[in-house]
């Protein structure tokens, strides 16, 4: 006993300061009004941040729609487009290793500088994707990022086109772990390779895909990074998602108390969002 | 055999279309290389030209990067190298001893304690963030990479990982060790660590990767360009020249690389760091 906490006790202290104790104090936060400021001046106001939040802050329920957006535009896309990508790919003639590494950079690009290569490849008049699109005779191309109709579709695609190569080097891995039996197996009964991927290899990546939409959808809610360096919410609030509205409510404006009523309620969402995930597994998550 | 042969040309119709798809994917990437290499008014010019010619071509822009007043190309890096090198011993070290007292011990209460810091892990980093400002605030931490590194060293994802793996090293080659009289610490140092590499492997890399992104931290705990890692770094460049392109890909292109270039040298560990802690996680 003394022996392990002598090994544990660093940890913990640690631990404690970082996290423990910080998710105690969030927590009652969530109650004040607190500016930063002085600790004197906090002011205990009950549920007045939460119910404020949800009674009468549009612009709350506004970033949570285009969080929702996000996720499940984002996240099907992603995993088809990397099952896919992954099965190509065990198939592949050549060069298999070469490709898995071509599809993996652009997860292991700094994320600010090839965002910022994407805002100019979005550049509405002179940027190449509209140069293009004016070149194979379409007259009025999408504003992408300046246009509230397209701004989150943009932030969106950067997204998938930065994590899709993650996600089909972990489906390979899955591919790897299907005994090759089945398919010899299914090949005698004359299945085709349609037939073989519905029936063997979907049912087997399952437990895989799981994770996947479950890491996913986390992402997917917490997106930041994009957003404040691409759009900063505009135009207008067409591209405000969660985190950033918290970020500007706690370091723009040092309203302590209310961004932690906001921390606390995206934690609520995605936390509900993952239980539902885990209770509807064992509908389609196939176990061994 | 006409089946083999329809087989082989399925195989190679396939790696083509992937070859194309994949250079497809890297657009962005080389179109930002070849711009870093063109005089300014060639950089939107359509059709795009891949490779600059005589005319377009130019090396200012590389030099105007290297003669910003107060931004620096190599401290940002140096910067970054600080914070992954810190948050990476800091978790090596806080981790490892944890995890060794979590697996190899028993004692009681010790799977609650285990529980507690699993159940940190679905915590989103939103919900702390206030607190670890006020405190660091009180600390006198704010704007010091030390903040940073002291936020990324206690993570209970590290302990959970290198706990997982330690306790996949057979039981057996410890009690062989204490029947020779050794202390814990010599099994800690010379049975368990020398044995765990691949886990340390893994958490290097997802540290290294993860740090190196980390821009919400660097942006709320970091206020002066001296102590900004490169993350934050391209950005500035990115409103330095505002509407001067050529730098800002060049910027871009010189913060890209390092990671890309220890990635091709060690995509092999890289791409399993990713898996276990993919599979596993």
């Amino acid at each position: 006993m003394k022996i392990a906490l002598r090994y544990i006790i660093p940890s913990f202290i640690g631990f404690s300061l970082m996290t423990l104790i910080p998710l105690v104090i969030s927590f009652l936060l969530v109650f004040t009004n607190w500016d930063g400021a002085f600790l004197a001046q906090i002011k205990v106001t009950g549920l007045k941040n939460v119910s404020y939040i949800l009674t009468k802050d549009w612009l709350f329920w506004k970033s949570m729609l285009h969080n929702f957006i996000f996720t499940f535009g984002v996240v099907p896309v992603e995993i088809i487009l990397a099952i896919i990508l992954a099965v190509l790919l065990n198939d592949a003639a050549y060069f298999k290793k070469t490709l898995r590494v071509v599809y993996f950079i652009p997860y292991i690009t700094l994320i600010t500088a090839v965002t910022v290569v994407w805002m100019m490849f979005f550049q509405p008049s002179w940027g190449p994707i509209n140069s293009f699109l004016r070149a194979i005779g379409i007259q009025n191309p999408p504003g992408w990022l300046t246009s509230p109709k397209t701004s989150l579709l943009s932030v969106m695609i950067v997204s998938i086109w930065r994590s899709l190569g993650y996600y089909m080097v972990i489906f390979l891995a899955g591919l790897q772990t299907i005994p090759s039996e089945l398919y010899e197996a299914a090949e005698i009964d004359g299945a085709g390779r349609v037939k073989q991927f519905f029936r063997i290899t979907l049912p087997m990546l399952t437990p895989i895909i799981l994770f996947a939409s479950v890491t996913g959808i986390i992402f997917s809610f917490r997106v930041f990074t994009y957003i404040n360096v691409m759009t900063k919410g505009r135009p207008g609030t067409s591209s405000y998602v969660m985190v950033y509205y918290l970020y500007q409510v706690a370091f723009k404006d040092f309203r302590f108390g209310y961004a932690s009523a906001l921390a606390w309620l995206l934690f609520i969402v995605i936390f509900l969002v993952t239980i539902v995930q885990w209770r509807l597994q064992k509908k389609w998550v196939y176990e061994l | 055999m006409v089946t083999h042969t329809g087989f082989k040309i399925r195989r190679i119709v396939i790696t083509v279309i992937l070859m194309f798809l994949g250079i497809t994917m890297l657009l962005p990437l080389i179109w930002m290389i070849s711009s870093s290499f063109k005089i300014e008014g060639f950089i939107f010019s359509y059709p795009i030209q891949w490779i600059p010619n005589k005319t377009t071509f130019t090396f200012q822009n590389w030099i105007d990067l290297f003669n910003v007043k107060n931004y620096s190309v190599p401290r940002f890096y140096l910067n970054s190298i600080i914070l992954a090198a810190g948050t990476i011993i800091g978790r090596f070290f806080f981790g490892s001893l944890a995890a060794f007292g979590f697996s190899r011990y028993n004692f009681p209460g010790r799977d609650k304690l285990f529980l507690l810091y699993l159940a940190t892990i679905m915590i989103p980093f939103e919900v702390l963030i206030i607190p670890q400002y006020i405190l660091l605030r009180h600390l006198k931490l704010i704007d010091t990479l030390l903040s940073i590194i002291l936020l990324g060293s206690f993570d209970a994802y590290s302990v959970f990982l290198l706990r997982q793996y330690f306790l996949s090293i057979p039981r057996s080659l410890q009690d062989a060790a204490v029947i020779d009289g050794a202390k814990p610490f010599v099994i800690y140092s010379q049975i368990i660590i020398p044995l765990a590499r691949p886990a340390f492997a893994s958490l290097g890399i997802i540290t290294l990767v993860g740090v190196w992104n980390d821009y919400m931290k660097s942006l709320i705990f970091l206020n002066s360009p001296k102590n900004f890692p490169i993350v934050i770094g391209v950005l500035v460049f990115h409103q330095h020249y505002n509407l001067r392109f050529g730098p800002i890909m060049a910027a871009a292109t010189i913060s890209v690389f390092p990671l890309l270039i220890i990635f091709l040298i060690f995509q092999k560990e890289f791409v399993k760091g990713f898996m276990t802690v993919g599979i596993k996680g």
